[in-house]
């Protein structure tokens, strides 16, 4: 149970980690799949996946390790996307504007919830 | 060009993120170096809780010569929540009713409370063979209990009614043998204070704390039984927990002493005090086998160690850990509370136990 909290944190990150794929990132934009949006949710995702993992884990001298594993994690697929952020759009266009930027805010608006709730003393 | 700076500011970016992550991250507890109370104990206390998410612990040791205490970074006069060491005050409470004719241990819960056709026994409830789930079941319990590992808090929060209703609506599964319920023994204390007619924090003080004059001990049983400033441990993550007062669950862990007052605990039950108005060994001694090679009696269980039967009770709320040993023999105990909930505190009591018994702190 000590590792669960890590684990999951770094099952949920290893998709963000596609970013830093330079394959994974062409074949994304030829098939117009990836836009600057869509990074923006994930970077929201992720800086809640730190908290949860944060905020939930069993910190010990012994597992305090798996904490800067995940933050390492964290910080390779922020990277990732700032690198791959320059030649994306900022909508791709073949799809709904308004859909899109409502789904975004949606996606960020869970993630800001979880943070806070977890956060609030 | 623009290549070069995008990469500058990816590197910035991971960078950053690691140091935030350095800066902010977990709080991991160290144990306190400031020692209180006897020397030796305290050192031997410092060195026991060297490897683990300990912060403040404070001890008591009773044996038949003397009782002393100890401490990291807490004293004696700290108060900490002893969780689910309350059950065997809880229990102690019904062989007292018991003796004053108030009921029968033998009698079904349902004669005190609005169980319906719930066929378990106060003494059933007691020693764990009820049948009851260790807690409330159903999707709405499993999401109280999930909002609360989320924030933190008391997962305990319903009344006297919501408790009887859930136990009253459980499905009984294995009953006649040992499974550990807090809802059982919270209904049990709940019964018990029915067939008194008084709330439980009540029976409680009369039956146990104000005849031992243990003056720091109490149930709060809900956050207004709390000043502002009460003590908070710290959850396994590190963050500073809510008080667990329990509620209506308060005779299963709700109670909050120190050890001072513990150790006048521990001392009342090997000496059978006169002031507990019954003889503890009703609810000390063995009364049914456990999966696990032990055995039960009334809340307490027995194991042995190293060829000697060891009682003892343990607790955990959401920032505080805690044991009680007794080695009955011997007339020797050891209790030890700490202020983290990943602190496990169970082998340095039983490791203190055996130091104590064999008169290494004479």
């Amino acid at each position: 149970m000590m590792w669960m909290a890590p684990a999951i944190g770094a099952l949920l990150l290893i998709p963000h980690l596609v970013a830093v794929l330079p394959r994974k990132r062409a074949s994304e934009r030829a098939a117009g799949k990836a836009d600057r949006l869509r990074l923006i949710a994930s970077a929201f995702e992720i800086v809640a996946v730190l908290v949860f993992v944060r905020q939930l884990g069993t910190w010990t001298p012994a597992t305090i390790a798996l904490w800067y594993v995940v933050v390492a994690l964290a910080a390779s697929a922020l990277a990732g996307m700032m690198y791959r952020s320059a030649g994306l759009p900022w909508i791709t266009d073949n799809s709904s504007h308004a859909r899109r930027i409502l789904g975004t805010a949606a996606g960020c608006l869970v993630a800001t919830t979880v943070i806070v709730v977890l956060l609030l003393p | 060009m623009r290549g070069r700076r995008l990469l500058a500011l990816s590197l910035v970016i991971a960078t950053a993120t690691m140091f935030t992550g350095v800066l902010l991250g977990p709080h991991i507890p160290r144990s306190s170096t400031a020692h209180t109370g006897d020397p030796r104990i305290a050192g031997r206390l410092a060195e026991l809780a060297s490897d683990g998410a300990y912060h403040h612990l404070s001890v008591a040791v009773v044996t038949p010569e003397f009782t002393k205490f100890a401490g990291l970074g807490a004293d004696e006069r700290t108060s900490m929540e002893i969780g689910s060491i309350t059950k065997t005050m809880t229990s102690l409470l019904l062989i007292q009713a018991e003796a004053d004719d108030v009921l029968d241990i033998a009698d079904p819960a349902s004669m005190y409370l609005e169980l319906g056709t719930q066929p378990f026994t106060l003494e059933e409830l007691a020693s764990h063979r009820s049948g009851l789930p260790r807690v409330e079941s159903g999707i709405g319990a499993f999401l109280q209990g999930y909002v609360s590992q989320l924030r933190g808090s008391d997962p305990y929060t319903g009344g006297v009614d919501d408790l009887v209703s859930a136990a009253r609506g459980s499905g009984l599964s294995g009953a006649g043998s040992v499974s550990y319920s807090n809802m059982g023994v919270a209904v049990l204390g709940q019964a018990i204070a029915s067939a008194r007619g008084l709330p439980y924090e009540q029976v409680l003080g009369q039956g146990i704390f104000e005849p031992l004059g243990m003056t720091d001990s109490f149930a709060p049983v809900s956050s207004s039984g709390l000043t502002d400033d009460a003590p908070r441990g710290y959850t396994s993550s590190g963050r500073p927990a809510d008080p667990w007062t329990g509620n209506a669950h308060a005779p299963a862990g709700g109670v909050r002493s120190t050890a001072t007052d513990m150790a006048r605990y521990a001392s009342a039950l090997l000496t059978a005090d006169p002031a507990l108005r019954v003889d503890p060994a009703t609810s000390l001694d063995p009364r049914f086998d456990d999966d696990d090679g032990g055995s039960i009696g009334l809340a307490w269980f027995m194991d042995e160690r190293d060829g000697r039967t060891i009682t003892w009770h343990n607790g955990a709320t959401g920032g505080y850990r805690s044991m009680l040993v007794l080695d009955r023999a011997a007339g020797t105990a050891v209790y030890i509370a700490g202020d983290t909930a990943n602190g496990p505190v169970e082998g340095i009591a039983h490791a203190l136990l055996a130091e104590a018994t064999r008169g290494d702190f004479r």
